[in-house]
């Protein structure tokens, strides 16, 4: 487990992220920490006149109160703000780890770290002193489905593509506006959409990203080939006078 | 004439149940569902009155929630 001589959270969080299977929870703060937390729900005694009803289906619903223990703490040793973080992925197949055994987190001024949960020494970081990664600091990413390869955005539209086993910059996608930040990463299974299956995207390769920033686009991208596959645009009409 | 005004892309999520779908919120006030495979826009939700800051779908995957700068959320059917 991670070590730190640090005990209070004391620090606004900026983002939370439930473990895919455990009640386990990475939570994201000001001071460029990542906070791991084991959940435990306590029953608290009912109030006498709440009537509790649950459907067939779902667990009783009781009051309880959210407690926890740390499990790690990790520092990116940075002074900017820790910006994202995930576990890794969800998927059964998954052939480089199983479900949630690894961290990726992206800090503000432009660090990647890739952790072990059980040690508070990153596996590998990349930062700007890489120019290949320099993104001008990181707003999003996401990992595929085989938590092979993460996708980082940063704030002047670049796109990287990482490999997770190696810690190098695959390739840097170029579809978005200079000077727009990268705002949503998300993976997308059109492999299973093809042939109606749930297959995993991971199963047939890096998979298909889409990103979204703020020049209104949405780009979805084929990571085997490092090929822009499709540029869709939020746009609204607007009548205005020719003259 | 008419012109295309692009807002930024806010949120995006992966539909639940059907992995192809993207669904985007934006600053544009609406919400949209493309088909990732096809490329085209599927679905257009709107209601917001100010930017969409963030979305999330149902388990099933029957309805999307938004939550905007309106201090609004809108629960929507994605069907």
């Amino acid at each position: 487990m991670g070590s730190s001589t640090k005990t209070n959270w004391c620090d606004p969080s900026q983002w939370l992220r439930w473990h895919p299977k455990g009640p386990v929870l990475l939570a994201g703060s000001n001071d460029s920490t990542v906070w791991l937390w084991q959940r435990k729900w306590i029953a608290l005694p009912q109030p006498a006149k709440v009537k509790i009803q649950t459907a067939p289906q779902c667990p009783p619903v009781l009051p309880c109160k959210f407690s926890q223990a740390t499990l790690g703490l990790f520092s990116a040793e940075s002074s900017h703000r820790m910006v994202s973080g995930l576990f890794s992925t969800t998927e059964r197949d998954a052939n480089l780890h199983p479900p949630g055994k690894r961290i990726v987190t992206a800090c503000g001024g432009n660090t990647l770290i890739y952790w072990d949960p059980r040690s508070p020494t990153p596996l590998f970081k990349l930062t700007a002193q890489n120019a290949r990664f320099d993104l001008s600091g990181i707003t999003a990413l996401a990992v595929n489905p085989a938590s092979t390869i993460v996708v980082v955005g940063g704030t002047e539209g670049g796109v990287r593509v990482v490999n997770l086993s190696k810690g190098e910059v695959i390739s840097a996608l170029g579809g978005h506006a200079e000077g727009e930040s990268v705002e949503a990463i998300v993976f997308v299974n059109i492999v299973g959409a093809v042939d109606g299956s749930s297959a995993s995207v991971g199963s047939s390769g890096a998979g298909t990203v889409v990103t979204g920033a703020t020049d209104g686009k949405v780009c979805i991208w084929d990571l085997n080939t490092s090929r822009l596959r499709t540029t869709l645009e939020h746009k609204v009409s607007r009548s205005t006078l020719s003259l | 004439m008419l012109i295309g005004l692009q807002d930024a892309i806010t949120s995006l999520l992966v539909h639940s149940t059907k992995p192809h779908l993207v669904i985007s919120s934006s600053s544009d006030h609406t919400l949209r569902t493309w088909d990732a495979r096809a490329g085209v826009l599927v679905r257009e939700h709107k209601g917001h009155q100010e930017l969409i800051n963030s979305a999330a779908l149902g388990r099933n995957g029957e309805i999307v929630v938004s939550a905007g700068d309106d201090n609004v959320c809108l629960v929507f059917g994605t069907e």
